[in-house]
This record gives structure tokens, C-alpha cells and sequence, in this order.
């Protein structure tokens, strides 16, 4: 499973990068690689089973906390 | 610019002997190369001679309306030349030869590609000029009826492969004089002749400059046929549709150019591309014009459910059964369930071994010698379908979805292999992700139809961008022709009128053949 | 501009529509007012249009800018950033959320074995490859599938007359007031108010004078449609309308005709795919040029794939259970939506009033 992830970003990666190099857009290129890094270690902690913090749930118990509902 | 020849001098020299030289230097010793010398007699014996190629020359104009008068109009020719021989061609030109087109040059390359392309050389002693005499003429195929483009009641020419006949068959539909052809050569080796045609006064001029940009780009051996050009030119080479129309029928090429379209002619090939091509363009046939409006309209109808029929059936059917059972009307459930039983292969594999079983079909169908023709049907239809379905191996249903979807292919022409593709995909897809994944495919082909421009143009107009008036009139209705009064905006023509705006018939205010009850 | 693309103001409005059935398609709003949800509705809609009254004057104020550059030019260069994230937050959370709906929905009713990444994905896939192609691709796209999703909504619903029985829509208002007006707030927030995505794309008008009226037109268009299909789901299906997840699809199922016009509800389900991939596919689109906006990027092109990831990452991960998903929607979505919808966009106009912009002399202050 992990391998099929690897190999999914792997070839977003390169779909993307050579173009972005060949045209010189630095800034862009900086931009893809951190996005993609971000999805890539959290994909991964996903694919592990670590759970990763419900976003929607914590946004819930916020709110509910504050107005008391 | 890219060829390495030897060094050659340009132009003629005055002698004779040196030219016939380097012209042969330059042609080859092929044998179908004729160098004919003669003397013509004006005061001195004057030294001539004239060069073709044998095969692509009318002999008879050549002797008739070449050899015959330089040869028989001595005294004529020895009253009229001045001393000077420089004037001798020129003479020649306007006085003595009886062909139409006829031609000055000094260049030796000129003479060449004119003597390859059918044209006649005419040198003479002590002139530094040459006459290139338009001879034309090698055997070629008659006008005949269309082979892939079928009407019942239009006009039966197609196109041949001279493009003279091609541009003269235009010319025949349209005598305005702003049908206007623009020629060039393309290819290095073949030296096509090229013709863009088109209307001046309706079809905009940033269209036909755009093409010429794009002939122009065009830097390669030899164009072979049309589709050469098309591959060249198109602009996204990488769809899946095509974004450039072809047509056998003069009927069909003028009447979109009419509407503010190019054509694009090459010598060679019996069809012609038509450039903006859009994708309702496809369910557009010549018949539709030619019949009464509600028929028309009908049919193209059912066109475009026949078309939509042949790329989805198969992927709906193998949907259905694998994941979807539930879905078939509970009287068709059974049957189809019952045909079923004990057949080995999965719905998916059946369907895709029909189709790609049915292309190869249809492929050597054409590929074979007629002989044979019969024979493959019966094999294809009686062994392969009937036996197959008798030895269990694939299920009657099956059979009975790829033969409808296999005919209703043939409905829309220039999407018949675009057709033949997405079928394929969606079949594959149904197999795999079921009625979801074809959904999600059909999206995705959607939106790479709507992002799709040919020359500019949206390739969805006149559905979107949305122009109502061009959609009710000719898309999958069509009005009746005398409420077709302006061309389709979307091609932005400049002259926007077509016909006068009363032009519905009714009958007579008095008749005259009314009789008094 | 980031985005050459112009659009027509007749395309947005189809745009607008189909992202506004978007999901309330399958999820019909006002689902907490029971057999009044049509009131819900309509009262919905109104707040929803003055809501909408709100960013439009703000974005058509400034012509060609999308809200990115309008926070620029309002709050200066480091707070308008801030405000753009949060805004770009808000758009990604949306579509994360919409994928749960798309995904819940076929999971329970039609596809149970197909694992959910694997569903993402490759919705994800068709909407990055959309969105590459860029505004018009879009809206060419919504102008196909809006009339076709509208018509068969129509059909279904004459097909269900038969079975409409109008007394369960009585009593009329027997609802406590309080939670009618809930109800009828959850309704602007979702679906009408979450139009305040279209902020990014009313830079493209090719006129934009006429933007304010392309939106409105479109919001009553989607909420009459919603309104008639609610009513037709309260009158088919009775009492029962409110406990449904999905009361469309329920509806639907009733048609029976000659056994032969069973199962009509997977046109239901082909409504739900279209304009869920349209509202998707706005969304991807509404995030990926704000942030290539936010970070000065050539191009939002190369960030598509990337951003859609991390969509759907979040999609994934979004809740713990499906009951959190739902208690979120119902309960908390229309207070925490509030913000975005609301209050930043009305103080962002407030401030540019005061500040009298944009400068008509084309100077930034």
C-alpha cells in the first residue's frame, strides 16, 4: 500500500517537475514541493494508520464549546 | 536551404549547349527525360530545344501546339524576328505558340521544378531566357461517385486527384469571382501544390492568415495526401477528435465555405480539409439540406442517439451486469440473467473481446480483395456470432448489444474512429467502476471537448458558448431553408446575410388554375 | 491575471447554479424544518440572496480583481494575506467536505466495496484536470450539464405527481418559530451563501456590470428548483421526509411505471455526480488561484494536483465517524460558516467604503 503511494506521488512528481524546471519557475517549483511533501508524509501517516487529528470534529467541539450548544 | 547541391550556375547563358548541360547535369539521365533539339529558321539556322517528361506532358499538345508551329512557321517567324535573337522567344511567346499558359524565366531551378511538375522548357541559341509552356496532362481517374459519403439526393461528383479538376469543380459551384485560391509547394521532395479556398467577403481574413502561417511551417520530405496536412496543421494533435473537417463532396466543401470556412485542396488527394471544424459538424450530412426540414431534423435526431448508443451500450450493458443487476427492467432481468448461465468469461472480457473481434472485422473488410468480401461476412456473422453464442462462450444479449452498437458506429462519420476509441474506454471503465466511472470518464471527455478550440473557434459552439438562433436553426434541428437567413455567428463571417428575408414560399394570391366551385 | 479566460455573465449564472445544487441535490437543505423545509427554503434563499448582495458589491466594486487582490488593496499587504488564507482555508475545508457527502453517498447506496480512497481519487483526478484547463473549460462544462440536470429533475418530478399527496405538507408553519429561522439560516449557509466561493471567478466577467445580476438571477433559479423538489419530497414521501439522509433518492424510488421506469433514481444519482463534480471542480479551482495569487505564482497550474491531494487527504480524514459529519453539517457548519460568508466580506466592504476604493485616479493607496 505504501509502495502504491510512493509510486502515485512519484509520478505527480513528475509530471510536474520537469516542466517547472525546463521553464525556470523557481518559485513555483518551491510552492509544488512543499504541497507535495505535506501530502506525501501525511498520506503516508495515513497509510500506517495513524489516525490524523479530525479536522471537522475539532472545529465541532470548538464551536459547541464556545456557544454551549 | 537545407539541400547540399553542387554548385550550379543560376541562370542560362546565352549558349545553348552549356545550358542543355547543366539541365541535364541537374535532371539525371532518366529515361523518361526528353531533350528534343531542333533548329528553327528565322535568318541564321537558329538552335532550339525544347525538354519535357515523358508521362506527365499531353503529347499531343506538345507536338501540335509546340513542335508543329515553330517547325512549319518559318517564313512567318523569319518576317517577324527582328536582328536581335533576344526577341526570338518572345516572338515565339506571343505569336507562334497556340498554348494557353506560357511563361518567362532565367532561373535553371525554375526550369527544372516546372519540367517535374508537367511543364514544357523551351531554350534557344544566344537567349538568356527560356519559355516554360504549361503542358499538363497525365492519365487520370474520372469524376466519380463518392465512395464514403453517401447521398440519396445530392449531387454524386467527388473529388479526384488532380487538383485542377478539384479547383474546377469549385469553381463550378460557385461562380462568384471572390472565390479566391491561394497556392503554394510544400515539401521538399514532392513539391505538393497546395490551394487554400476560400469566399472573400465572408470569411475573415485573420482565418486565412492563420493557415498560410501554418502551411508555411510545414518543413518536410513529401505530402503524401491530405491527412499529412491535417496532422501538420491541427492544433491539438493530441485529441482524440479531430479539429479539422475532410470531405470527398464539392457539395459539402463549398457549402462550408459558404458559411465562412477554408478549404484546403492538395494535389494528389481526392479529399479536401475544412478548417473550422466543430463538433456538430459531425452529425451534419448533405442529405439534411436536401430533404424537407422535419425529416431532416429527425434524422439527425437519431443521429445523435445512435451515436450516443454506439460508445455507450456495450459500457451501460457490462455496467448493468456486473454491478448494477438491479437495474434492468424486471422482464429483461430474467432473460438476461438466464443467458447467462455457465458462460466462462466475466461480462467485461466478453464485451471487449466482441468489440476488438468486431474492429478486426471491419479492418480486414476493407484490406481484402472483393472476391473475398462475401466469405469474411458469412465467417464473421454465421461462425464467429452464431457459433459462438452456441458453444456458450459468449452470452446472445452480447452479441445482439455489439451488433447494434457495431452499426449505429457508422452513423457519424468523422467520429467513427474517435467513436470506436470511446467505446473502449467505457466499456473498460464499466468494467471496473461501473456506472460511477463511466459517468466520471463521460466528465472528463466533456471537458476536454469544452476547453478544445479549432482555429480559434470553441469547439462546442453553438451549444456553448450558447447562441440560441444558431442552435435552433442548425444543430439538431434543422430549420427550413428559407429561415436559414445569416451564416453561424460563431464562424464570424462578414457578411452575415445570406438570403433575403421573405424568401418563405405560399402559395399564389390568385390562382389562376382555381376553378370556381 | 493569473487566468486569461473571460466568461459571459450568462455562463456564471449557469455556473452558479449547478454549484449550488451542487450537493443540496442529494442533501436537500432545510431537511430540520420537516415537512415546512420548503419555507426553510425560501427563507434561505432571501437571506442567502442579501448575503450574497454583500461580496458581490464588494468583488463588482473592484472590477477585475478576485478577492485575493481586493484584500490586498483593502487591508494592506500583510493582513490581507491573512484574510486571503483564511478564505482559502474555508474553500478547501468546503470541497474536503463535499467529497465526504459524494463519497458517503455512493458508498451507502451503491458502490459498498469500493474502498473510498480509491472514489477520491479519481474525482479528484476529473476535477484537477478541469480546473487545468481553466475558467472557461468550466463554465462551458456547466452550461452542458446544468439544463440537462434541471430537465431531469423535472421529469422525475412530473412523474411523481401521481403520487403527491398534498396534505402531508399540512400543517402549514407548525413549526416553533425559532427553529424555522434555524432552519432557515442553515439553508443560507448551505447551499446559497457558500456562493461567496464565487468571489474568485466574478473577476471574469467579460462584463462585469452585469455580475450582480447574474448571481441573483441564478440564486432564485436554484432555489426555485430546491423549493419544488422539496415540496415534491414532502408530498411523496409524508411525515417521514425529515428522517431520510437523502430524501431525493428516496422520492425517486418511488416511480413505478409499468415496470419498466423502475429504478429512475440512478438519474438521481447521475444529478448528484455532475453537479458535485461542478461545485468540486469550483471550489479546487477557487483555492488553487487564490493561493498562486497569495504566493505570487506565474501560474496556479503546476499547484492543481498537489492542493487536490491534500483535498482529498482532508477529506479522509475529516471526521471520525460518519454521526460527527452530520452533527457538524447541521449543527455547527452554520456558525462557523458565518464568518467567511459574512462578517469578512462585510467589513471588507465597510472598510473600502470608508477608504473610498478603489481610487478611480488608479493610484493604491
Amino acid at each position: 500500500m505504501i509502495a502504491l503511494l510512493l509510486m502515485g506521488f512519484g509520478i505527480v512528481a513528475l509530471i510536474q517537475i520537469p516542466g517547472l524546471i525546463k521553464k525556470q519557475w523557481w518559485r513555483e517549483l518551491a510552492c509544488f514541493t512543499v504541497l507535495w511533501s505535506i501530502g506525501l508524509v501525511l498520506s503516508v501517516m495515513l497509510a500506517m494508520g495513524i489516525t490524523l487529528p479530525p479536522v471537522s470534529t475539532m472545529i465541532n467541539q470548538y464551536i459547541s464549546g464556545m456557544f454551549g450548544i | 536551404m537545407k539541400a547540399t547541391k553542387k554548385v550550379s550556375p543560376v541562370n542560362l547563358s546565352r549558349k545553348l549547349e552549356d545550358n542543355l548541360k547543366n539541365i541535364k547535369d541537374s535532371l539525371g539521365e532518366s529515361s523518361d527525360i526528353i531533350i528534343r533539339e531542333m533548329k528553327i529558321s528565322s535568318n541564321a539556322n537558329v538552335d532550339a530545344a525544347v525538354i519535357y517528361i515523358d508521362g506527365l506532358v499531353d503529347r499531343d499538345l506538345v507536338s501540335r501546339d509546340i513542335l508543329q508551329p515553330l517547325m512549319f512557321n518559318l517564313q512567318f517567324i523569319k518576317d517577324k524576328v527582328g536582328q536581335k535573337n533576344s526577341s526570338l522567344l518572345g516572338c515565339i511567346k506571343s505569336s507562334v505558340l497556340t498554348v494557353g499558359q506560357v511563361e518567362t524565366t532565367e532561373n535553371i531551378d525554375s526550369i527544372i521544378s516546372s519540367v517535374m511538375t508537367g511543364q514544357t522548357a523551351m531554350l534557344a541559341e544566344g537567349s538568356i531566357q527560356a519559355l516554360v509552356i504549361d503542358t499538363k496532362g497525365w492519365e487520370k481517374r474520372a469524376i466519380e461517385s463518392p465512395e464514403n459519403e453517401i447521398s440519396i439526393r445530392g449531387p454524386k461528383d467527388s473529388f479526384t486527384e488532380t487538383l485542377r479538376i478539384n479547383t474546377a469543380l469549385l469553381r463550378r459551384k460557385i461562380r462568384d469571382p471572390n472565390l479566391s485560391l491561394v497556392s503554394m509547394q510544400i515539401g521538399q521532395r514532392s513539391k505538393t501544390d497546395v490551394v487554400i479556398a476560400y469566399i472573400k467577403g465572408i470569411t475573415p481574413d485573420n482565418l486565412i492568415e492563420e493557415i498560410k502561417q501554418r502551411l508555411k511551417r510545414i518543413d518536410t520530405d513529401a505530402i503524401l495526401d491530405i491527412g499529412y496536412i491535417e496532422q501538420y496543421i491541427e492544433e491539438n494533435p493530441l485529441s482524440l477528435v479531430p479539429t479539422v473537417g475532410t470531405s470527398e463532396r464539392p457539395d459539402v466543401v463549398t457549402a462550408r465555405m459558404l458559411e465562412g470556412r477554408a478549404a484546403i485542396l492538395v494535389d494528389g488527394s481526392p479529399m479536401a480539409l475544412t478548417v473550422p471544424f466543430l463538433f456538430v459538424e459531425g452529425f451534419q450530412n448533405p442529405d439534411d439540406y436536401y430533404a424537407r426540414p422535419f425529416f431532416a431534423s429527425f434524422v439527425r435526431i437519431i443521429r445523435l442517439l445512435g451515436f450516443l448508443l454506439s460508445i455507450y451500450l456495450p459500457g451501460i450493458y457490462v455496467a448493468l451486469k456486473s454491478f448494477h443487476p438491479e437495474l434492468f427492467p424486471t422482464p429483461l432481468l430474467i432473460t438476461v440473467a438466464a443467458a447467462r448461465e455457465g458462460h466462462p468469461f466475466p461480462v467485461v472480457l466478453e464485451a471487449l473481446l466482441m468489440l476488438i473481434l468486431f474492429e478486426i472485422l471491419r479492418e480486414a473488410g476493407l484490406r481484402l480483395p472483393r472476391s473475398l468480401g462475401q466469405a469474411v461476412s458469412i465467417v464473421g456473422a454465421l461462425v464467429i456470432g452464431q457459433a459462438a453464442v452456441s458453444a456458450g462462450l459468449v452470452g446472445a444479449p452480447m452479441v445482439i448489444v455489439v451488433a447494434a452498437t457495431a452499426i449505429a458506429s457508422f452513423m457519424v462519420v468523422p467520429f467513427a474512429d474517435t467513436g470506436a476509441l470511446f467505446r473502449l474506454i467505457m466499456t473498460i471503465v464499466a468494467g471496473f467502476l461501473g456506472l460511477f466511472g463511466m459517468i466520471i470518464i463521460s466528465l472528463e471527455v466533456l471537458s476536454h471537448l469544452a476547453a478544445l478550440r479549432s482555429l480559434g473557434v470553441p469547439y462546442l459552439s453553438p451549444v456553448t458558448p450558447l447562441n440560441t438562433s444558431d442552435l435552433i436553426k442548425d444543430t439538431w434541428l434543422r430549420a427550413p431553408l428559407w429561415a436559414l437567413g445569416s451564416r453561424p455567428a460563431f464562424l464570424d463571417p462578414l457578411d452575415k446575410k445570406r438570403q433575403s428575408p421573405d424568401q418563405k414560399p405560399h402559395p399564389p394570391q390568385n390562382n389562376p388554375n382555381e376553378r370556381k366551385s | 491575471m493569473l487566468e486569461k479566460g473571460r466568461i459571459s455573465s450568462f455562463q456564471l449564472s449557469v455556473l452558479l447554479v449547478g454549484f449550488v445544487l451542487g450537493s443540496s441535490i442529494i442533501i436537500t437543505p432545510g431537511g430540520d424544518a420537516g415537512h415546512d423545509a420548503w419555507i426553510a427554503i425560501a427563507l434561505g434563499l432571501m437571506e442567502g440572496s442579501l448575503i450574497a448582495l454583500i461580496f458581490t458589491a464588494l468583488v463588482l466594486r473592484f472590477k477585475d480583481k478576485t478577492i485575493i487582490e481586493i484584500n490586498d488593496l483593502v487591508f494592506g499587504k500583510v493582513i490581507g494575506k491573512l484574510i486571503s488564507v483564511l478564505f482559502l482555508w474555508y474553500f478547501l475545508h468546503l470541497g474536503a467536505l463535499v467529497l465526504n457527502d459524494y463519497v458517503h453517498f455512493f458508498r451507502l447506496e451503491l458502490y459498498p466495496a469500493t474502498p473510498r480512497t480509491v472514489m477520491l481519487l479519481i474525482i479528484m483526478l476529473v476535477c484537477a484536470s478541469t480546473v487545468n484547463r481553466g475558467i472557461e473549460a468550466l463554465a462551458r462544462c456547466s452550461l452542458i450539464l446544468v439544463p440537462l440536470t434541471i430537465s431531469v429533475i423535472f421529469l422525475v418530478t412530473m412523474f411523481l405527481i401521481p403520487h403527491f399527496n398534498l396534505n402531508n405538507l399540512m400543517p402549514i408553519l407548525d413549526l416553533p418559530i425559532g427553529k424555522l429561522l434555524w432552519s432557515a439560516h442553515s439553508v443560507a449557509s448551505f447551499p446559497f451563501a457558500e456562493s461567496v466561493v464565487f468571489v474568485m471567478i466574478l473577476a471574469f466577467l467579460n462584463k462585469s456590470e452585469k455580475g450582480g445580476r447574474a448571481v441573483s438571477k441564478a440564486l432564485i433559479i436554484a432555489g426555485l428548483v430546491l423549493i419544488i423538489a422539496s415540496i415534491r419530497n414532502s408530498a411523496v414521501l409524508g411525515p417521514m421526509v425529515a428522517a431520510y439522509n437523502y430524501p431525493s433518492y428516496q422520492a425517486v424510488q418511488v416511480i413505478d411505471i409499468r415496470d419498466i421506469f423502475t429504478r429512475l433514481e440512478i438519474l438521481v444519482a447521475i444529478n448528484f455526480i455532475t453537479m458535485g463534480f461542478l461545485k468540486i471542480s469550483v471550489l479546487l479551482y477557487g483555492t488553487v488561484l487564490g493561493l498562486a495569487q497569495v504566493l505570487n505564482l506565474q501560474s496556479y497550474r503546476p499547484i492543481i494536483l498537489p492542493v487536490g491531494i491534500l483535498m482529498v487527504i482532508l477529506a479522509l480524514t475529516n471526521v471520525a465517524n460518519t454521526i460527527e459529519l452530520f452533527d457538524f453539517t447541521h449543527k455547527i457548519y452554520p456558525i462557523y460558516a458565518v464568518p467567511f460568508q459574512i462578517i469578512i466580506p462585510l467589513i471588507t466592504l465597510i472598510i473600502a467604503k470608508l477608504r473610498q476604493l478603489p481610487k478611480t485616479d488608479g493610484g493604491m493607496p
